[in-house]
């Protein structure tokens, strides 16, 4: 039995399920239009958290779910999310909800989904089970792959019941009753000055928004006299990878915004906007090329030094303060 | 962060979609991820397990300890997955009690870490 589901592919698996999951109940909100309204963009930098497994130390995002409880809250639809200690419980209640012709989403882990290229002990990843065909699960993956997906029941009941930091514990949400979205322009203007607010950040809590970005570079400086050759190396790659490759890189998530800016001035009619968002799109540029430079110093091909790459960092920090600011005069009037 | 690619990752795998803008209209594109970076990550990490794996092929512990380290878990995690209490894992990292262990217990393990039996009984 499949529900009858489109399934649109994704930059980022949050966003895109919920994407996917309203356009089911007929209403057409972008995939960048959720990230926006959700509030997801922000810099974090927490300096003393060690780097293992899921521990947020860089992040370009909120923390997973944030997006989904926010945006969703925001625009009123009426959503319940379950969490199970029972395995088998956990699996009959989502048979039950397919068998009622409801797309149900999932929180599952990394470690042992059969096609993630990758086994890392990350659990905060979002799947659409549409339905269900013998002893296999229909699932529906908007931000790896470009068509549903088979997986066997005894796998999902792995992934969905993963160990570690922030167990899901079968976490699965779906959408109560056909929800009513009205008009989002005043919700838009709202978390644009929200998202605003974070960047710009407080005084006594440099760990988040553009003062973080100053910090890191400062940390960069010195990741030689720290760290040795080698850690500094690998401090390095773990940076590369979370600006490149989690979730949908960081660089991903400032194109995003820039698109999600884009909509906005659409919707309200506002050309203001779009310059934003194509200054948006810019520092997007800066982050990748940022990463473009780490990787060639990991490999050994270049010459700039660990001092270059603290500068680089500074300047993505005072284009994305500036940034930030003007948009937030702009929005108060 | 830890990272084992997998041997095949890419065969059915697309990469990474992002929302490109090309001077007029916004456009989504696939874009292979560069997984050269993550092979460093993975390179320094083998390497960083060189001691663990030379004190195995002597005989002072057994490939469990060895599994442990290349797939990151450590003994909360593990014995979470299995259920097996956390000293009774200790025990096992030892090549005396693990070479005696049933296959039942040797399944879970087999089971939580994600690898064949066969596999779990030596190392790379």
């Amino acid at each position: 039995m499949i529900i009858d589901f489109e399934h649109r592919s994704a930059a980022h698996c949050e966003t895109g399920v919920i994407s996917n999951m309203l356009h089911f109940y007929g209403h057409q909100l972008s995939e960048a239009m959720i990230f926006g309204i959700g509030e997801g963009l922000t810099f974090i930098y927490i300096p003393f958290m060690p780097f293992k497994g899921n521990a947020i130390k860089f992040s370009f995002r909120t923390v997973p779910g944030s997006i989904f409880t926010r945006a969703l809250k925001k625009l009123d639809v009426k959503v319940n999310i379950k969490q199970f200690n029972n395995k088998e419980e956990g699996m009959k209640e989502l048979d039950n909800l397919l068998t009622a012709g409801i797309p149900v989403g999932n929180v599952v882990g990394l470690f042992h989904l059969p096609y993630s290229p990758v086994r890392t002990h990350f659990n905060a990843h979002n799947l659409c089970v549409v339905g269900k065909e013998g002893d296999e699960y229909i699932i529906s993956d908007p931000c790896w792959h470009t068509t549903l997906l088979n997986i066997s029941s005894q796998d999902l009941m792995k992934v969905r019941f993963a160990e570690g930091t922030f167990k899901p514990k079968g976490k699965m949400y779906w959408i109560e009753e056909k929800p009513l979205i009205g008009d989002v322009r005043g919700i838009i203007l709202k978390s644009i000055e929200n998202t605003c607010k974070k960047m710009i950040g407080t005084l006594f809590v440099p760990h988040f928004g553009t003062r973080a970005i100053v910090m890191l570079s400062k940390r960069v400086r010195n990741l030689k006299k720290r760290y040795g050759d080698k850690g500094a190396m690998s401090y390095l790659a773990s940076l590369v990878q979370v600006i490149e490759e989690v979730g949908t890189g960081g660089a991903g998530y400032r194109y995003m915004y820039a698109l999600f800016l884009h909509e906005a001035a659409e919707l309200l009619n506002q050309p203001k906007l779009e310059e934003y968002s194509s200054e948006m799109y810019r520092i997007g540029d800066l982050w990748r090329q940022f990463a473009l430079e780490c990787g060639r110093k990991i490999k050994n091909r270049t010459q700039s030094t660990y001092n270059d790459l603290g500068d680089k960092l500074l300047e993505i920090a005072a284009a994305e303060r500036k940034f930030f600011v003007a948009l937030k005069k702009e929005k108060q009037g | 962060m830890n990272v084992i690619v997998k041997e095949n990752a890419f065969d059915n795998h697309e990469g990474q979609l992002y929302h490109y803008f090309d001077g007029e209209k916004w456009v989504e594109k696939w874009e292979k991820t560069n997984l050269d970076v993550a092979r460093v990550i993975m390179e320094n990490h083998l390497q960083e397990l060189e001691p663990i794996r030379n004190q195995v092929l002597t005989g002072n512990l057994s490939p469990l300890a060895y599994h442990i380290q290349i797939y990151s878990f450590d003994l909360k995690l593990l014995s979470s997955y299995t259920g097996i209490p956390k000293r009774h894992i200790k025990k096992h990292l030892k090549p005396k009690y693990f070479n005696q262990l049933e296959k039942s217990i040797l399944e879970k393990y087999a089971f939580a870490i994600g690898i064949s039996i066969e596999e779990l009984k030596k190392i790379k």
